[in-house]
């Protein structure tokens, strides 16, 4: 039975069309972590991330493990010309809830739940990009740091609040010198404050990370998306 | 109470093709703009399965709201149903919790303006908000200046509406992606598709609206029952084209991450710019149109309870336009203020539990007053309850306050009610 299910799963992989473009960032504190997606094996560091990667359209399983522990495994889909950054984040030892309540909880929740997780290993998965006005320059900042309170990124007129694990939209911002602020919601003495020059037609990510269990420093991953050269979503 | 027509007259103004856009148009005038993303994320690549589970829990319900207000031969539906059965205090009761999904639908809509047109203006969360106010403020004025309900604008809306929707859901479907479905996100099990047609079910609700309307249509007996079950099978085949064709062009996670303007994301994928103008001005009309509509047939409504002595007689004073100006500003306030201040996801729910209980009671009136067809009530009833279910659960793990909110105020209303008839002015 499980070799014409795994047949059934290949001859659908195989009829995709070519078309995702997906990249994988790490906020694991812990230092080379495998993570597995399909046919792709990449190792990651913390604050790490890969270029993109051309993927066939379809649903893969992804795994995340250290050395040889299997930290997180679940299956994700993408479809043809989908640009998507997966974000790794968590603590390894943090065990995610378990039970009835909360497996009926996440069922009922759907794909809102994986935003409410604690802080055990999860995947975060953000769309690459959206419909970009080519002049302008792109902010997105992500928060990824445990045992953080909610987050206000401010830059100019936008302001924008993000929870764990979530990402802001994307901020258009004017090119050129631009002081990026982030403080804690509802407080006004920023916890990080970089100076960026953006770029017009350009998304500059922002990630955000603390070791120890979250009571290491907050850090920072920071890189520039370019464009994407095909038609995106 | 409503006077009885003769159900061969011949001399109302809706006829046969009028009624079918009007019922098409009252579901599709604003359900579908804000459901997708809320059922995509809740069933994932089983969207579409849950937009034909609901459908097969309106279907009979359409069914037997036709066959109800048929046999009675008086327009003002659930409630007028339950007074002709003398349970007046029920017919009370269940018309506080239809205005009260009206509220919720109406809030509904504006939300939905609201978001479509400030996204296709580059606005942000002011003007979205002062878009939501602003329609809700002038379909308020303009209904008390006795504008009413704009029959051949509306029918104009919906004709321009699903020709944009089909088209959008015909270009999707011509370069279908089976794994856009489930772009960005965890596959879902089949039966997560109960969960999400629990939570949209709101989308189906508008065909009842025409069974206000009994005194105006053209030879109901003949032309009612076949044009509202025939509009009710073409809105569920639209939403599942819709639901497979618009998340196959925008993918899944899109769909989820930009709920509030889905369609939108997914007009722009097709399109480009002129998608978007398009898909915009739909919306724009359809939830416009839908919005007048409810606020226009609520208000009236709640004329006719008061009149019934089942809602303060303030309702059902008139100004100079002949409107019931009470129920246009407090039904229209209320809703307003709801589209600026309620989640998307809550709005959708709590108005889908309204309808579901709604319904779930014409089921059980045309179970015990039709003696012909009666599986079609069990099999609504049936349905429904598990749907019933299925989005209780749902509101009790996720939006707990939302539901608390609701089953006060419900109990207020079945318990609280007489009480408070009996401290304020009624008709009796």
């Amino acid at each position: 039975m499980s070799r014409i299910r795994n047949l059934l799963i290949c001859l659908f992989l195989c009829c995709q069309l070519a078309g995702a473009q997906v990249r994988f960032v790490s906020l694991l504190p812990d230092t080379d972590a495998t993570v597995t997606f399909g046919s792709c094996r990449e190792q990651l560091s913390y604050l790490e991330e890969t270029p993109y990667l051309d993927l066939e359209s379809g649903v893969y399983p992804l795994r995340v493990s250290l050395k040889g522990e299997e930290l997180l495994a679940k299956r994700l889909g993408f479809g043809e010309e989908e640009r998507a950054l997966v974000v790794i984040l968590g603590h390894r030892g943090v065990s995610p809830p378990t039970g009835f309540l909360h497996r009926l909880r996440a069922h009922f929740e759907g794909q809102g739940h994986a935003f409410k997780e604690n802080y055990a290993v999860q995947a975060a998965v953000l769309r690459g990009s959206a419909y970009l006005d080519p002049k302008k320059a792109y902010l997105r900042v992500f928060h990824g740091a445990s045992a953080t309170v909610p987050l206000t990124v401010h830059s100019g007129s936008q302001k924008a609040s993000v929870n764990y694990a979530q990402a802001t939209d994307f901020l258009p911002l004017e090119p050129g010198k631009r002081q990026i602020e982030i403080s804690p919601q509802g407080l006004s003495a920023p916890i990080t404050s970089r100076s960026l020059d953006l770029q017009a037609g350009t998304t500059t990510y922002i990630f955000l990370a603390r070791d120890n269990m979250g009571k290491g420093k907050l850090e920072t991953l920071i890189f520039i998306d370019p464009p994407s050269e095909r038609k995106d979503r | 109470m409503a006077e009885s027509v003769n159900s061969e007259n011949t001399e109302g103004t809706i006829g046969p093709v009028t009624l079918w856009s009007l019922v098409a148009g009252g579901m599709v005038g604003g359900g579908i703009y804000t459901a997708l993303g809320v059922v995509v994320a809740l069933a994932g690549q089983w969207a579409w399965l849950s937009f034909l589970l609901a459908g097969l829990i309106a279907l009979p319900s359409a069914y037997n709201y036709c066959r109800l207000t048929n046999r009675f031969e008086k327009s003002g539906g659930a409630f007028q149903f339950l007074e002709e059965m003398n349970r007046d205090g029920l017919a009370g009761s269940l018309s506080w919790i239809l205005l009260l999904g009206y509220v919720l639908t109406i809030a509904l809509y504006a939300f939905a303006f609201g978001h479509y047109l400030a996204f296709a203006f580059h606005g942000g969360s002011l003007l979205t908000r002062g878009l939501a106010l602003g329609v809700t403020g002038a379909l308020i004025v303009l209904n008390l200046l006795g504008v009413g309900k704009m029959k051949s604008i509306e029918i104009a809306s919906v004709v321009g509406n699903l020709l944009v929707l089909l088209s959008l859901a015909g270009y999707g479907l011509a370069n279908f992606d089976t794994n856009a479905l489930v772009s960005g996100i965890e596959p879902q099990p089949f039966w997560a598709a109960l969960i999400g047609a629990a939570s949209i079910f709101v989308s189906y609700e508008g065909f009842q609206l025409v069974t206000y309307e009994y005194e105006q249509l053209k030879r109901p007996e003949k032309n009612l029952t076949p044009m509202v079950v025939s509009g009710t099978i073409f809105v569920i085949l639209t939403y599942i084209a819709v639901a497979l064709g618009a998340t196959s062009l925008a993918g899944a996670l899109t769909v989820i991450d930009k709920k509030q303007v889905a369609l939108s994301l997914a007009a722009l994928k097709a399109w480009g710019q002129p998608g978007l103008v398009a898909l915009t001005v739909a919306a724009g009309m359809a939830t416009l149109a839908a919005i007048n509509s409810t606020l226009f047939s609520s208000a009236n409504l709640a004329a006719r309870i008061a009149g019934d002595g089942e809602l303060p007689a303030l309702f059902e004073k008139r100004n100079g336009a002949d409107v019931p100006w009470a129920g246009v500003v407090i039904l229209g306030a209320l809703a307003g203020t709801l589209s600026v201040t309620g989640s998307l996801s809550v709005l959708v729910e709590t108005a889908s539990l309204a309808f579901l209980f709604t319904f779930g009671v014409v089921n059980m009136i045309a179970y015990r007053v039709l003696e012909k067809r009666r599986w079609v009530s069990v099999v609504g009833l049936s349905l429904g309850g598990i749907i019933g279910v299925f989005l209780l659960l749902r509101l009790l793990l996720s939006a707990t306050f939302a539901l608390a909110g609701f089953t006060i105020l419900s109990l207020l209303i079945f318990v609280g009610r007489p009480y408070i008839l009996k401290r304020v002015k009624t008709d009796e």
